[in-house]
């Protein structure tokens, strides 16, 4: 795992993740990597873009383009609610982006020994029977006490979408 | 590594800036040999590009610009004269410099031999000539210099160093190692420093490092220079930042002869004259704190002691300024261009807030006003500012092109002169880069293609050298350049064979093309009428590349020539690409931005005319503009479709909405309207429809998301005054995905309005009654306005409606005018039509806005005339009746005031007035004012021939237009001030520009009086008070 390097880790050696909600389902990304939660979900739409692209959102006069993750993943859309926030990535992660999430989640502190690793689980183990049609977002799979905990590399997403958008 | 690399590239940065000085003042030289502050400027740069170079090791650059500088002040001792061959061989040595620095790090392995014989071949004086006189002071230094083994100095260079009388010379030791960033200090930093307070005569690097390109050595790493410099040796510490051991004075004033210091292993060479400074600190009466190698900020803390302190503040207190090499110096520093694309995005943001702010802020109180008053202001001067960094003046790039000409005059055998005009005109700095090359390409092409031989030209009668102009001004929001020359121009009829040849067109096809179009030809990619193909132009690379990235940032490019005596070429460009004045449109429930410089005009459609004037071919939905057949494309079809348009597609598109227009018919429900802006992406032309049209606006455009850049509808976006974000529209690209034909027929029909353009005007024509059409030129016109009949409120016997918070009396043609009665048709709204300058709110009544048109300018006044007409012309097949806004409105005054008026000048002798316009229509409309006033009118077309007909005829007046042909009005008034005939005669100016500095240089011209066209009060008070004035003095 490329990044596992750059996670910063918490005084116990834990990583600290942000979790959101996502059609039932918890995910988490580095918190390092996240810039901000923001409520702003009023996109403006770009046409001709790909699908899974909102649009986009003025943040403090810097434009950011907003993906919607549901899409990405291979979920069925959803319509906005008030519950649904932004999450805003550093500019190290990649141009202004942010990501567009049903609910946000708590901080969730793992052990990187927690976080297994996605491709090991392949066809058999516990995210069995999910239609993701992006693996290559999923940076790994932590049990957590009473549900499982996806947890998405941030870096991947824009040329997820690329990808995708190739491939059609 | 990365500390040798900095430092190396902040050199590089800083030397390229001396270089591009120096080439200019080089080129600027040669005409000017005498010029001694140029050779000392040429110098000083020089000089420091050496200085520093020693300094990091660039031996090869160090060695030739050494030579470059010995050459240099030979010339400024008149040891060798200023010729074209010398001015060559240093402009080679420069370019070598320049090609050096472009590759810094293998610049110590490039061969530099032939600039450096090339040059000495120069600097070596013909042979026995006398020796120059030998300087009278003294001169251990002198001395010590020559003999000097470590420093090998050039007898040239010793020459020109400074009097040692009046110069103290030092020997000092910097080591590298140890200046670092964190104290502030850099190689660079310290150089200039140096040079402000004397000079570098040498450096030398410790002999122990000799290839840099291994990377700086780990250990102390000295590099000794040789300073001269007035400042005397108790001072220099404040200035060299170095410990005593480290400074050392060369010459016996000081230090009493010959004795110096053993420091084994420092590199130093022990000559007697060199004395360490501590000596001489000592021998000195008042002893100096010297602050060794901390820096003066430190030393400034207070210190334990008052008077300790007061000491350290001394050491504080910056050096004397020697005034050396510091005049030529701008106040500047270097900043990057993140940072200011930062200070862009924070002050739009800062926008943002004050917009907020001033909505929210409670008006009825004062004070909050007054506050978000100043935020408004200086809200608006910080971007401006801050905009204003980015602009940089265009001279940059025309500066080069004196000496591109000079090299392609020799290597072709022409004479080629250039003219520059307008360098200070600034543009943004994305631009300017993205400018130089078709720049160059463009004078290159100039050089090669138009200007003719020496000979060619002397056989057909112009001067030898050929001459290019090259030209920058503002003009409408955006920069201009015209290249032109006057060389053989471009010969039409070989374009036509290369484009046969080609086959890029056939015959018939050439035979119906315009002059232009043929012209425009030489655009199409491979398209190159040189004969010969030479390495100057002609590489199969043309045109078309130029012309492409000129459109890619925003400009156009336009040709003209005339066989056998020019050829110009005309650039428009917009004067910055990060923000530029937008039209906001509505579609499908979201805004978006059309940049302004592709609107050409807006047209609404209502009610009968949405059904009736959209016609539909198979494919495409098209509006007859003026004559023109123009596309429509639906903004929200073409959006909601990500694949191009197809003729598919197109086609359902266009069935849908006949088969909605049908079925509106039938229902006779009719949409209220339709908005479409006409479009042009360079000669073509199309409507957008879309639901609203917003306004303009000025917005910051931001690019795209890299994940979405690649759609070519959208140029960008924009953050809009409400904090939402708001998309750029890209026309071409939108044109593009819609499947729209370039080219096409619509350049005809524009040949054909364009051959009219002299004699027509566009006016907006109307009906009011059944009966009638009228016609109003749109120049004389403010706006129109949709007034609700309800509104109009009557008092007396005038009606009057409130518009813009002022009650605008309404004007009825068929109460003032023997014409049909006004028909509203049942209809709940009228126009009212506003015009410009005159000197009380009015507004004609109009029932039915027909079109706008081009009208003949030159009126039938016999045929029906009543007073409040200037006369009836026949458009679109009718008799329309021209109104005089002025007259009517004067005529809805009481009507005692109008007839005094009349009676004012026509008992007296009619004094004579010459209007000089070259606009027929203007010409008339003034002559009609004048003579309505009683004035006898004489008319002129230009300056020219008012010159003649003042030499004939006397006159009382002259009104006069600025911008004509042949003979302008400022031509024109200097002619006539100068002159002895007529030489008081009372002059108005008359222009269309309302500049104040346009009114006053008019008026430093010699105009009397200065009138913004067309403001007919004014004008007549003006013409009655110089009149009067005159005879007055009389």
């Amino acid at each position: 795992m490329g990044n596992t390097a750059k996670q910063k880790t918490c005084g116990t050696g834990k990583i600290q993740l942000c979790a959101f909600w996502l059609a039932g389902r918890l995910f988490g990304v580095n918190i390092m990597d996240v810039k901000e939660i923001n409520t702003e979900i009023n996109f403006t739409a770009i046409h001709h873009a790909p699908p899974q692209i909102c649009g986009y959102v003025n943040i403090r006069g810097q434009i950011h383009l907003v993906v919607d993750l549901r899409l990405l993943l291979g979920f069925d859309p959803a319509e906005v609610s008030e519950s649904s926030r932004v999450v805003i990535f550093k500019s190290t992660v990649a141009e202004p982006f942010g990501t567009l999430v049903d609910k946000i989640g708590d901080i969730i502190e793992v052990a990187p020994e927690q976080l297994e690793d996605y491709s090991s689980h392949d066809e058999s183990s516990i995210l069995q029977g999910e239609l993701w049609k992006s693996k290559r977002l999923v940076q790994g799979v932590c049990k957590l006490d009473k549900s499982l905990l996806v947890v998405l590399n941030a870096r991947s997403i824009l040329g997820a979408i690329t990808e995708e958008a190739n491939a059609q | 590594m990365d500390f040798d690399k900095s430092i190396i590239d902040e050199f590089v940065v800083e030397a390229k800036e001396h270089m591009r000085g120096v080439e200019e003042c080089l080129l600027q030289f040669e005409s000017e040999p005498d010029n001694t502050d140029l050779v000392n400027k040429l110098f000083r740069a020089i000089h420091t590009v050496k200085g520093t170079a020693g300094f990091l090791g660039l031996r090869n650059l160090a060695d030739l610009s050494h030579v470059i500088e010995t050459a240099l002040s030979k010339v400024r001792d008149g040891d060798i004269c200023v010729e074209s061959s010398l001015i060559d061989t240093l402009l080679k040595g420069v370019d070598k410099v320049s090609v050096m620095l472009d590759d810094v790090y293998q610049s110590n392995d490039m061969d530099v031999a032939n600039e450096l014989s090339a040059l000495q071949g120069m600097i070596e004086p013909p042979a026995s000539e006398a020796p120059p006189p030998e300087p009278e002071e003294p001169s251990a230094v002198r001395a010590w210099l020559e003999n000097n083994a470590e420093f090998d100095l050039d007898a040239s260079v010793i020459e020109s160093l400074p009097k040692s009388s009046d110069h103290h010379y030092y020997l000092l030791k910097y080591d590298f190692s140890n200046i670092s960033d964190d104290d502030g200090h850099t190689p660079l930093s310290l150089i200039s420093r140096l040079s402000e307070h004397g000079d570098i005569v040498e450096t030398k690097i410790d002999p122990l490092v000799t290839d840099l390109n291994e990377g700086l050595p780990k250990g102390p790493f000295y590099c000794e220079i040789m300073f001269a410099s007035p400042v005397g040796p108790s001072d220099i510490h404040e200035i060299v930042d170095l410990p005593e051991s480290h400074v050392m004075v060369i010459g016996d004033e000081y230090g009493g002869g010959g004795k110096s210091d053993e420091d084994a292993g420092n590199g130093l060479s022990n000559d007697s004259s060199v004395t360490l400074i501590s000596e001489v600190a000592e021998e000195s009466e008042e002893p100096t704190e010297t602050a060794p190698v901390d820096d003066p900020e430190t030393a400034a803390e207070p210190a334990d002691g008052p008077a300790n302190a007061a000491e350290e503040g001394k050491i504080a207190t910056p050096p004397v300024d020697t005034g050396k090499g510091r005049n030529d110096r701008v106040e500047s520093i270097r900043l990057n261009v993140d940072i200011i694309d930062r200070l862009m995005t924070q002050a739009g943001e800062l926008v943002l807030v004050r917009n907020q702010y001033i909505r929210s802020v409670d008006k009825s109180n004062p004070t909050a006003r007054a506050i978000a008053q100043r935020l408004d202001i200086v809200t608006s001067e910080l971007q401006e500012s801050i905009m204003a960094t980015r602009m940089q003046p265009i001279g940059n790039i025309f500066n080069k092109f004196p000496r591109v000409v000079r090299e392609l005059g020799k290597s072709l055998g022409k004479r080629i002169e250039i003219d520059i005009k307008g360098s200070e005109v600034e543009l943004d700095k994305t631009i300017l880069q993205a400018l130089a090359d078709p720049l160059t390409h463009l004078i290159r092409n100039c050089c090669d293609h138009g200007i003719e031989t020496p000979d060619e030209r002397t056989t057909a009668g112009k001067p030898e050298s050929g001459r290019i102009t090259l030209k920058a001004y503002h003009e409408g929001g955006q920069i201009n350049i015209e290249i032109r020359d006057d060389g053989r121009g471009i010969d039409q009829d070989a374009i036509k064979r290369k484009a046969l040849e080609r086959g890029l067109k056939t015959e018939s096809e050439l035979a119906q093309m315009s002059e232009k179009d043929i012209l425009s030809l030489i655009f199409l990619p491979g398209f190159s009428t040189a004969k010969v193909v030479s390495d100057v132009s002609g590489r199969g690379v043309g045109m078309d590349v130029v012309k492409t990235s000129i459109y890619d940032i925003g400009g156009a490019l336009d040709i003209e020539s005339v066989k056998g005596k020019h050829t110009t070429m005309y650039l428009r460009l917009p004067l910055t690409l990060a923000i530029i004045p937008c039209l906001i449109v509505q579609s499908g429930g979201q805004r978006y931005a059309i940049p302004q410089v592709n609107v050409e005009e807006l047209v609404c459609l209502y009610d009968d005319e949405v059904r009736t004037k959209i016609e539909y071919t198979s494919d495409r939905e098209i509006y007859r503009l003026r004559n023109r057949l123009l596309t429509l494309v639906r903004l929200n079809e073409a959006l909601a479709r990500p694949e191009p348009l197809d003729d598919k597609t197109r086609q359902s598109i266009a069935e849908r909405y006949l088969a909605e227009r049908e079925r509106s018919e039938e229902g006779r429900q009719s949409r209220a309207s339709l908005n479409f802006a006409v479009l042009k992406v360079g000669a073509q032309r199309f409507g957008l429809i879309i639901d609203h049209i917003i306004g303009t606006e000025e917005i910051v455009v931001k690019p795209m998301h890299p994940a979405v850049k690649d759609l070519g509808c959208y140029a960008g976006a924009t953050v809009m005054g409400d904090g939402k974000v708001a998309l750029i529209l890209d026309v071409q690209g939108i044109a593009r995905h819609a499947g729209i034909a370039t080219g096409g027929n619509s350049d005809e029909l524009e040949e054909a309005e364009s051959a009219q353009e002299v004699k027509t005007q566009s006016a907006l024509l109307f009906e009011v009654g059944a009966g009638e059409q009228f016609a109003i030129a749109l120049g004389l016109l403010k706006r129109i306005e949709r007034v609700s009949m309800e509104a109009v409120e009557t008092v007396g016997e005038e009606r009057y409606v409130t518009i813009d918070g002022v009650s605008t009396q309404v004007i009825h043609l068929d109460r003032l005018l023997k014409v049909s009665p006004m028909e509203t048709g049942g209809r709940k709204e009228i126009f009212l039509l506003l015009p410009k300058h005159v000197n009380r709110p009015v507004g004609i009544m109009v029932s039915r806005l027909v079109d706008i048109d081009n009208v003949p300018i030159e009126l039938n006044e016999e045929s029906y005339m009543e007073d409040g007409l200037l006369g009836t012309a026949i458009v679109r097949d009718r008799m329309t009746l021209f109104i005089d806004m002025f007259r009517l409105a004067e005529r809805s005054e009481t009507r005692q005031m109008v007839t005094q008026k009349i009676n004012k000048v026509i008992d007296s002798d009619k004094p004579k007035v010459l209007v000089v316009e070259d606009s027929a229509y203007f010409r008339i409309l003034i002559r009609r004012y004048l003579r309505a006033e009683g004035y006898e009118v004489i008319t002129a077309d230009n300056g020219q021939q008012a010159m003649e007909k003042i030499a004939r005829a006397r006159f009382d007046l002259v009104i006069s237009d600025l911008n004509m042909p042949h003979m302008d009005g400022w031509a024109m008034i200097r002619s006539l001030r100068s002159g002895d005939h007529s030489r008081d005669l009372p002059a108005i100016a008359l222009s269309s520009m309302e500049a104040e500095d346009y009114s006053e240089s008019a008026l430093a011209a010699g105009f009397d009086a200065y009138q913004v066209k067309l403001d007919r009060e004014s004008l007549l008070q003006d013409v009655a008070g110089l009149l009067n004035g005159k005879q007055a003095v009389v």
